[in-house]
C-alpha cells in the first residue's frame, strides 16, 4: 500500500502542484499527473489500483503507465513524501 | 503624539518620523513607537545573532552608534539612541529596517522589492541590494509609471485570493544606505541628509488603498554572452524567489514563517506571474530593459499595445 508520509504543504499553480516540506523546507514540483496520483493517493491503496485508475482517465497503455507510476512513487519515496507498505 | 501610515498599518510615534506619510490620529494606532530605555541583551534568548536577539515575542536589535530597538508582538517598538546618535539617523532606520522587521514580526509576507503602478496594478522588482531594482523603479518613474514603494514591499492575500500590496512612500533606502557608508563627519552634515530627503521622499505617488499586484520579476544580471529576456522559472523556482527575497529571508525561519511564504509564493505564481528578469547592469541597458518590460507588459496583459 502507499500511504503519503510527511508534513507536506502544497498548492495548485495552474494545473501543477508545489509541495513544500514544513519540517524541512525542501520543494517538490508535481505535473498535473502527478497532482493527480497525489490526489488519489490520499487515500492509501496498491499501485495496482492506482494504476487501473490513471489508464482509465488517461489515455495511456497499463505498461507505460506501470513503468511511469514506478518512477514518480520511487522519485516520492525519496522525498520522504510516501511510504510503500506491504498489504496484508 | 505622530500619527502615520506605514504598510497598511495605523503608526503612532512619539518622535517624529520625516518622509513617512501622515496617518489619521483618530484611528487606533496598531504600532506605537516610544523612546525608551532598551536594555543591550534580553533573559532567556532562544536565538542570538550579531545585531539581534529573539525571546518569545520579543525581538532586540542593535544598529551601533545609532540605537537600540526592541520589537514587541509586532505591536509596539522602543528605542534608545546610543550616546551622540543624530535624532534623524535613529528615525531612519526606525522607519526603514525596523518597521521591515516589524512586519515579519507580524507575520506578513515583506519583500525586498520596489514598485512601480503599470495599468492599475504593481508591478514588483525584487532582488538583493545592489542589484538595482531602486534605479530601475527610478527610471520607469521619469517614464510615466508611479513610484509606489521602494526598499520593501509588504504583500498581503486578499479575501478574494487576489495578492495586494500596501502602497507606501517610503523612498528611504539610498538615505538610509548613505547613512551607513557616509563617515561620522559627513553624517553630521545636514545638508546631504536634507537634499536626499527632498529626492527621494515623494509620498504624492503613494496610494490609500492596496493595490492588485500585476507582476513580479526578480532581478537577475547576465554577461556576456547570455542574452537578456524574461522567463517564467518552473513552479518550484517561482515559489523559491519570493523566500529568497523576503525583506530579511533569515527572520522567515527565525519567526517560523516558512508556511506563510509558501502560500504567499504559490498565489502570486497562480495569479500574477513570477517571472525572472535577465539583464545586463549598468546604466546603458536601462532602455532596453524598459523597452522589453513594455513588451512584456502588452504580452501578459498588463498594458495594451502600443499604437
Amino acid at each position: 500500500m502507499i500511504h503519503r508520509d510527511g508534513d507536506w504543504l502544497a498548492a495548485k499553480v495552474g494545473d501543477e502542484l508545489v509541495m513544500m516540506s514544513a519540517a524541512k523546507g525542501n520543494y517538490i514540483g508535481l505535473s498535473s499527473v502527478g497532482a493527480r496520483i497525489w490526489e488519489l493517493i490520499e487515500t492509501p491503496q496498491t499501485v495496482e489500483s492506482l494504476c487501473d485508475r490513471l489508464v482509465a482517465e488517461y489515455e495511456v497503455d497499463p505498461a507505460t503507465c506501470r513503468a511511469e507510476v514506478d518512477a514518480f512513487l520511487a522519485m516520492l519515496g525519496q522525498h520522504n513524501a510516501i511510504r510503500i507498505k506491504d498489504a496484508t | 503624539m505622530f500619527s502615520y501610515r506605514v504598510s497598511g498599518l495605523a503608526v503612532a510615534s512619539e518622535v517624529d518620523l520625516p518622509g513617512l506619510i501622515p496617518g489619521d490620529p483618530d484611528r487606533a494606532p496598531e504600532v506605537t513607537i516610544r523612546n525608551a530605555p532598551v536594555p543591550f541583551a534580553l533573559d532567556d534568548p532562544e536565538m542570538v545573532g550579531p545585531t539581534w536577539q529573539r525571546a518569545g515575542d520579543r525581538f532586540l536589535l542593535r544598529i551601533p552608534d545609532i540605537a537600540r530597538f526592541l520589537l514587541e508582538d509586532g505591536r509596539s517598538i522602543a528605542f534608545e539612541a546610543e550616546n551622540g546618535a543624530d535624532p534623524q539617523d535613529v528615525a531612519v532606520f526606525l522607519s526603514g529596517s525596523v518597521f521591515g522587521v516589524l512586519l515579519h514580526q507580524r507575520n506578513q509576507i515583506v519583500l525586498h522589492a520596489s514598485a512601480v503602478l503599470v495599468g492599475g496594478k504593481a508591478v514588483l522588482f525584487c532582488g538583493a541590494s545592489g542589484a538595482g531594482k531602486s534605479t530601475l523603479a527610478a527610471a520607469l518613474g521619469k517614464q510615466g509609471y508611479p513610484l509606489i514603494a521602494d526598499d520593501q514591499c509588504a504583500i498581503e492575500i486578499g479575501d478574494d485570493g487576489i495578492p495586494m500590496i500596501q502602497a507606501d512612500g517610503r523612498q528611504l533606502r539610498l538615505w538610509e544606505k548613505s547613512i551607513s557608508e557616509l563617515g561620522l563627519a559627513e553624517r553630521r552634515g545636514d545638508a546631504m541628509r536634507n537634499r536626499l530627503l527632498k529626492f527621494y521622499v515623494d509620498p504624492a505617488a503613494s496610494s490609500e488603498r492596496p493595490v492588485p499586484i500585476g507582476a513580479v520579476y526578480a532581478l537577475t544580471e547576465i554577461r556576456h554572452p547570455d542574452e537578456p529576456g524574461i522567463e517564467r522559472p518552473n513552479i518550484v523556482d517561482a515559489t523559491k524567489l519570493l523566500t529568497v527575497n523576503a525583506y530579511r529571508p533569515m527572520l522567515i525561519h527565525r519567526f517560523a514563517q516558512r508556511d506563510v511564504y509558501f502560500r504567499g509564493g504559490t498565489t502570486i505564481a497562480a495569479t500574477s506571474g513570477i517571472f525572472r528578469l535577465k539583464r545586463r547592469l549598468g546604466f546603458d541597458g536601462l532602455p532596453a530593459t524598459i523597452a522589453m518590460l513594455r513588451g512584456h507588459w502588452t504580452q501578459i496583459g498588463l498594458a495594451e499595445a502600443a499604437s
